[in-house]
């Protein structure tokens, strides 16, 4: 820093006062502010009477919060720099965004709010934060090499060395709400007009409406991108209410790392139970002559052995059933007594035909289930038939033991992906 | 170094001229704005003391802006019906020239390139938000980015053309080329002037 220029000194409160109107503490740092818009009753006050007279009455603080963490006259660090919030303007945008999918593109009507944080440094600059119900933007005023508003064809571009781009919002806004202090009128309704191209940094043209004339008064160019709440606290975190936050911040983040590798586990779980197939006891395929309208017995197996006890899964699948056959298995799985102890029923079709689009078919030929054992023994499996059709088949029953259960593992990597998900929100 | 001193012609405190060209000094103790005619000052206009709002710019100090050593010799400051802004007067210690610092809420442009208007620009014509011929004797318009009807509340130190506190100063902004101009239309004359914005810590820089 050069030795001739000093420095301005620390952010010092201009003028320290309680509010005319409701009598709750207010400063005033900028010594260029004309007005101040009270942030507890909306008074807006006149900054340069000694009396700070009451001029009017904006609109209530209460409809208009915060979205998250952020207050007026917050002190922090941000790029390097020691800011003091000196203003809070809410806008409202009535505008049109780009949208694309595989039917094709277009743009919708949206509405949305969005704050803009004015922080002003010891040297009397000021950085603009932008924050949404999904986080916070940096601000940074360019002046670009060519210049547009919104081009009939939709496309922008501001530097030689950028491809146009589509415009992916445009509108207007308007202030809805204010607080804080202010070196112009404060004129709720104030109306602008834009247009923004660009992913990752946005990239924006804004010009404001004369409210008499309905002219452009002003153009402005910008440039936004994206800062993460974490960042944002932690540049204001010398605030006890920030730290509190940064600190169950922090706690998500722990969830999130918790959560994120049980997701991960249980993904490698469910694809390891996906491919394992387990060990065989018992395998058989049975041919069926089956006469329509008889609930006929098809089938008794020989006696099974289970060596253990736990968890078999039994398979039953039919091969070769004529086409418009239909019919429903009940089969039963029986202990040394032949006694039923479970029950697996479903229905078998297959039809299939050809129609304008070609060739069709619909089938339902396979049903497992798993079942658990409570001790190793002999069983039996008895299977019958229930069809409106007489047709001859063939089902093949099959016996695994060992098996995993990955529809609990798929369920896991559900839940704690979704808890990973929220509790990373909640920690960036 | 160039340096002539004067007495402020209505409280007779010393009133320094630093560069030859200078033709408005503003008397620092009384705020009495004056004309430089041949040797002799003549007052104009109201005496009027600039609010001091604090700006890291001070009159005769001395910096750097990238590498280049500069002495600011004065300032004026314009009032619009949204606020007001300062000019900083300063001179380049190495060359001798002359540029301005645009000190605007915060934000600063350096105005180096000092450009000739062929055409007496009337705000009525000029439409903000289009491409328009200002007068540069060439094919080249400019982006019309803001205009404004404005006055002179004031100036400070001194500065190379003659003001009167309280006379119009309507302005026009625009972009050419991706850089910053800025036209004042005072009565006397017009001065548009070409520069890019920059922030503070540039005038760290050595």
């Amino acid at each position: 820093m050069s030795a001739n220029i000093q420095s301005q000194q620390a952010l010092a409160s201009v003028k320290q006062f309680n509010c005319t109107s409701c009598g709750n503490a207010l400063t005033l740092t900028n010594p260029r502010a004309k007005y101040l818009a009270c942030p507890y009753c909306g008074s807006e006050l006149d900054a340069n009477s000694e009396t700070f007279q009451i001029l009017r009455t904006l609109n209530p603080p209460k409809k208009h919060k915060p979205y998250s963490f952020l207050r007026l006259g917050m002190k922090g660090i941000m790029e390097g720099k020691r800011y003091q919030i000196i203003s809070r303007s809410r806008w409202k945008m009535d505008y049109k965004e780009y949208w694309s999918d595989e039917d094709g593109s277009g743009y919708s009507d949206e509405i949305w709010y969005y704050d803009e944080w004015l922080l002003m440094a010891e040297d009397k600059t000021y950085f603009y934060l932008v924050e949404d119900r999904e986080g916070f933007d940096v601000s940074e005023e360019i002046i670009p090499q060519q210049p547009m508003l919104l081009p009939k064809n939709l496309r922008m571009k501001f530097f030689n060395n950028q491809r146009k781009a589509i415009v992916r919002e445009y509108g207007k806004a308007n202030l809805v709400y204010f607080e804080g202090e202010s070196n112009y009128k404060i004129n709720l309704g104030d109306e602008i007009k834009f247009a923004s191209f660009g992913r990752g940094t946005v990239y924006s043209a804004e010009w404001r409406i004369d409210k008499k004339s309905r002219g452009i008064k002003e153009i402005e160019f910008f440039k936004e991108h994206r800062i993460s709440k974490k960042k944002v606290a932690e540049a204001f975190k010398e605030n006890p209410t920030v730290e509190a936050i940064l600190i169950r911040m922090k706690k998500w983040r722990y969830v999130a790392s918790v959560a994120g590798w049980t997701a991960l586990a249980s993904l490698l779980l469910f694809l390891f139970a996906l491919m394992y197939s387990g060990e065989s006891v018992y395998s058989e395929n049975i041919n069926v002559e089956h006469i329509a309208n008889s609930q006929e017995e098809a089938f008794t197996s020989p006696a099974i052995n289970f060596p253990d006890k736990g968890l078999y899964k039994i398979k039953l699948s039919c091969s070769g059933l004529p086409n418009g056959a239909y019919t429903t298995a009940f089969m039963y799985v029986l202990d040394k007594n032949q006694q039923a102890i479970n029950t697996i029923a479903d229905e078998f079709y297959y039809e299939t035909g050809v129609d304008s689009d070609g060739r069709w078919t619909e089938s339902e030929l396979t049903e497992s289930k798993t079942v658990k054992v409570d001790k190793a023994g002999t069983y039996y499996f008895r299977i019958f038939l229930d069809s409106p059709q007489t047709f001859t088949t063939t089902f093949s029953l099959e016996v695994t033991k060992g098996i995993w259960i990955y529809g609990y593992y798929l369920a896991g990597f559900v839940v704690a992906f979704m808890v990973f998900f929220v509790a990373r929100i909640n920690g960036q | 170094m160039f340096h002539r001193t004067f007495e402020c012609p209505s409280c007779g405190s010393q009133v320094d001229q630093k560069r030859p060209g200078s033709r408005t000094l503003v008397c620092s103790y009384c705020g009495q704005t004056s004309h430089l005619n041949a040797d002799t000052l003549q007052s104009a206009g109201d005496k009027r003391l600039l609010i001091d709002y604090g700006s890291t710019l001070k009159i005769g100090m001395q910096s750097k802006w990238k590498g280049k050593a500069f002495l600011v010799l004065g300032k004026l400051r314009i009032d619009y019906e949204d606020g007001f802004w300062d000019e900083w007067y300063i001179q380049f210690l190495e060359d001798g020239s002359e540029a301005w610092i645009q000190e605007d809420d915060g934000s600063f442009t350096l105005f180096k390139e000092k450009m000739k208007v062929s055409q007496k620009l009337n705000l009525k014509s000029i439409n903000v938000g289009e491409w328009q011929d200002v007068g540069l004797g060439t094919s080249e318009k400019v982006f019309i980015t803001s205009k404004s009807k404005a006055q002179v509340n004031g100036g400070e130190g001194e500065l190379p053309f003659r003001i009167i506190p309280g006379e119009p100063a309507d302005f026009v902004e625009g972009i050419l080329k991706g850089l910053v101009v800025s036209i004042e239309i005072l009565p006397d004359e017009q001065i548009l002037y070409v520069g890019q914005p920059f922030k503070i810590e540039e005038f760290y820089a050595v």
